[in-house]
Parts: C-alpha cells; structure tokens; sequence
C-alpha cells in the first residue's frame, strides 16, 4: 500500500542520523590475583596511552567480584569494553577509599591498600586488541 | 448549463503523503537547529572564559601576580572561606561595586557577605550549564545549611600526588593538604591553594608570568565544570573551601566527564570533586590558558598531554595546542 511506504521513510531517515562513530572498543574481561588468590573489591582502571595520536581515547573502569572477576565498561558511556590500544592500568583498593565526606586524602583512618606500592611506581601495561574478547589476567605478586 | 465536473480536492492519500514530506523536512532541520543552538551556547562559554582571562591579566597588571586560587586558613576540613581567584578579579569584569559590599576581613561563611556569596554573575555562568545560577548548599565543607550560588568556571590547582601510590591519600592543590607531605612543586597549577596555617603565611604564594616556565600558552587557567547528577558538587563562584573554585588534575579520563555520580561510581570520590567537564557536543570542555586564548580540551585526550597542560613549570616537552 501506497501509504505505508510513504510513512516509513522518515523512520528510515531517524535511524541514518543516528548513527555515530568513535574510536574502536574491544570487550575486556579478566581476573586480579595476589599470590595466586583472587581479589575482590578491587577497581580496575584502564587509561589509553599515547601511540601517535594525541587524541588517546576514554578510559575504562571495572571492579572486580568475589571471584576476582571484572568487565570493563567505558568511563563516559558505561557501554561495555575499552579503546582499542595500550592502556597503563591502575589498580586500587575500594576497601582503602576515603569516605565520600571526607574532602582531603588520607583524613580518613582507612585500612591499608591490598594492592602492594610497586604497581603504583610502575603500573601494568595492557593491549587491548581489536575484534575479540580480550582476557586480562592480572596476576599480582607481593 | 454547466457540465458538472470532478470535484477539487485532496484525498487522503495526497494529503499523508504531504504529511510525510513536511514530517521530512522538520526532521531534517530540527537536529540542525538545536545543534545551532548548542553551537551559540558554547560560544557564549567560551566567551565568558575569554572575559576571565582578560580579567586575570587586568589583575596582573595592577599587582604585579596572578591572583591566588583560593585562601582558607587552617588545616583541613571546615577551614573558613577567604578570598579565591573567582572573587578577586571582580573589580576586573566590571563588578567593582559588588567588590565594595565585601568585608575582607570577614571569611565569605559570615552573614555580612551574604550578599557577595548569594550574587549570580552572568560572566561565570555557562549557557550549557542547567545547574548554573541557582540557590544551593554545597556538599562538603562550613557553608551550614548556606546557600551559595552555582557558576561553571573552575580555576586549575595543580596535579594531585598520591604518596607511594596510595591512591586514597592523594594530595590536593586546593587546601593544606599540600603542606601535609613533601607535594612535588613540580605538579604546581597557577591556581593553588596559599592560606594560612597558625596565622603563618605558607611557603606557596600567588604566581607571577615569571614562574610559569612552561610557557603561558601551554598551562591552563581556568576550565568548565558542571554536573547534573549530585548538583551540590557543582561549581560555587564565591566557596573558596577546597574543590568547589578550584579542580586539580587527576591521570584518569573519569574526571573530565560532566557527571559527579558517573565518576564516583569508577572510584575514589576526591578526583571527583576536583574534575572538570562540560555539556558541549563530544563532552569537549573549554579551557582559557594562562595566555588568555580559550580552546577546548576532549575527555579523550592523553594524560600525559593533559598533565603538561596543567603544570605551570613541570617542565615537561612543549604541548601543541589541537
């Protein structure tokens, strides 16, 4: 019928502007462990490092389970995945934060970070690669 | 007689498909209209940025050094309100007169400054911003069940250290806390915090064009920050108390997204507090340099860019602007 095709169109033409594009993600998934144990409550940031480019890309957040398990999700969208790219990753203690109505770090009598100091001096690298799922196994030792 | 001929008139068919056509066309242009409209908001946010860094180079002519980032006395938290960059550089965007009603000698928290601390300036309020120019009471801090009026422009204290990579005990330029532990002077901002503490004048004072080594077009100013979520964490134009006049970089694209919760819900809340960000197309973010020109910065750039901006004399490689 005539009239239907007619009222598709604008329908057609919604879903052609919404299209976007950004910078290629990758689904991350992974585990941190300290001494072969797995650790819980640990945030996992990823941040794209500079290649070429000065545009690097968004980072990437998780926080791991009981199991030590974590997905990454983006910082700005919280759509699954991270850049495409290598990423420094910071890991820190959720356990360890200051309180939110504390306005100034270690005010708080918070306990001692889980994650030991030298990961903090030299973080991790990780590449994250385009078209698969990525698995980061982070395997920390004391 | 007249032969009676086909009546004149649409039939329905016509008339969808005329429907349909005119239903194109605003769907065409609608897009096109609010994204003018944005475009015309972001200008006037630049524009205020620009009026700003006008106003800091007024004030650096008349004193002879930038203005501070904030002054609160004592160590933290609940230290009284004194003067901050925002309120300094009123007599230089033309509000002298609001100036005048300020009692120096008073913290901003004291009733006679109400009327500094409760006045919405058009100059510090970003078109993009919902939150701006209103009535509300700050999340943290001596403000007391105080309201204060919202704003958008954040100056840029410095970047944060964490001592030993103990991430909950970063360090922020905006209060004594810098005092607290051996802060590289290398992460210095042009607007830190320089208080007092027992009545001492501490050993960071306001800067001069001299001591940005970097180079003025390379070190950022001030910059945008609004949110949505948690409004009581937004910009206060006159709050000079730690993080609400003042930002400090933070190493984590978190922080450069408009959206308080969003951010606290990635990780410590005190890069947070101390993020900058903005509603423009792309989450771009406008920033005016210790040179006075006004350029956007993307929540996508690379840290180590964004670092060398926000140090005055870190002395790191010369960063092009893009």
């Amino acid at each position: 019928m005539q009239v239907a095709k007619y009222n598709l169109l604008p329908v057609a033409l919604l879903y052609l502007l919404g299209c976007s594009s950004g910078a290629p993600t990758a689904k991350v998934e992974g585990t941190v462990t300290l001494d072969g144990k797995p650790l819980s409550d640990i945030r996992v940031l990823f941040q794209p490092e500079n290649t070429d480019a000065k545009v690097a890309g968004v980072g990437s957040f998780g926080l791991t389970d009981s199991e030590g398990k974590f997905t990454l999700k983006l910082s700005d969208s919280e759509s699954l995945g991270a850049v495409v790219g290598p990423h420094t990753v910071i890991l820190s203690d959720k356990l360890a934060e200051d309180p939110e109505d504390s306005d100034a770090g270690g005010m708080a009598n918070v306990p001692k970070s889980r994650i030991p100091a030298r990961y903090a001096k030299t973080p991790l690298k990780f590449e994250v690669k385009a078209g698969e799922v990525n698995q980061a196994e982070l395997a920390l030792t004391r | 007689m007249r032969i009676q001929s086909q009546r004149r008139a649409f039939t329905l068919v016509e008339l969808l498909v005329v429907i349909a056509i005119i239903g194109i066309l605003v769907g065409l242009l609608l897009p096109a209209v609010q994204a003018a409209r944005e475009a015309a908001r972001r200008m006037q946010c630049s524009n205020n940025l620009k009026q700003i860094g006008l106003a800091v180079h007024n004030y650096e002519s008349a004193y002879k050094k930038f203005p501070p980032g904030n002054i609160t006395d004592g160590p933290c938290c609940g230290t009284p309100s004194h003067t901050a960059w925002s309120v300094a550089i009123l007599p230089f965007i033309e509000q002298a007169n609001l100036d005048a009603t300020y009692n120096h000698s008073l913290p901003l928290e004291h009733p006679d400054n109400a009327f500094l601390r409760e006045q919405n300036l058009a100059t510090y309020n970003c078109p993009s911003d919902p939150v701006a120019g209103q009535l509300l009471e700050p999340a943290s801090g001596p403000r007391n069940g105080q309201r204060w009026r919202t704003s958008s422009y954040r100056g840029m204290g410095g970047v944060a250290w964490a001592p030993a990579g103990q991430y909950a005990y970063r360090r922020q330029w905006d209060s004594s806390d810098i005092l607290n532990s051996e802060c590289p002077v290398d992460r210095k901002g042009i607007f830190h915090w320089t208080g007092r503490i027992n009545g001492q004048v501490n050993k960071f004072s306001s800067e001069k064009f001299g001591t940005i080594s970097d180079g003025t077009s390379n070190t950022l100013m001030v910059g945008e920050y609004m949110t949505m979520t948690t409004p009581r964490r937004t910009t206060f134009w006159a709050y000079s108390y730690t993080s609400f006049v003042l930002s400090c970089m933070t190493p984590e694209s978190r922080t450069l997204i408009p959206d308080y919760s969003l951010c606290a819900a990635q990780g410590d809340s005190n890069p947070c507090k101390r993020a900058f960000g903005a509603f423009h197309p792309g989450n771009l973010i406008n920033f005016v340099r210790c040179d006075g020109s006004v350029n956007p910065l993307s929540p996508t750039l690379d840290m180590k860019v964004y670092w060398a901006l926000s140090t005055i004399a870190g002395g790191e490689a010369e960063v092009e602007s893009f």
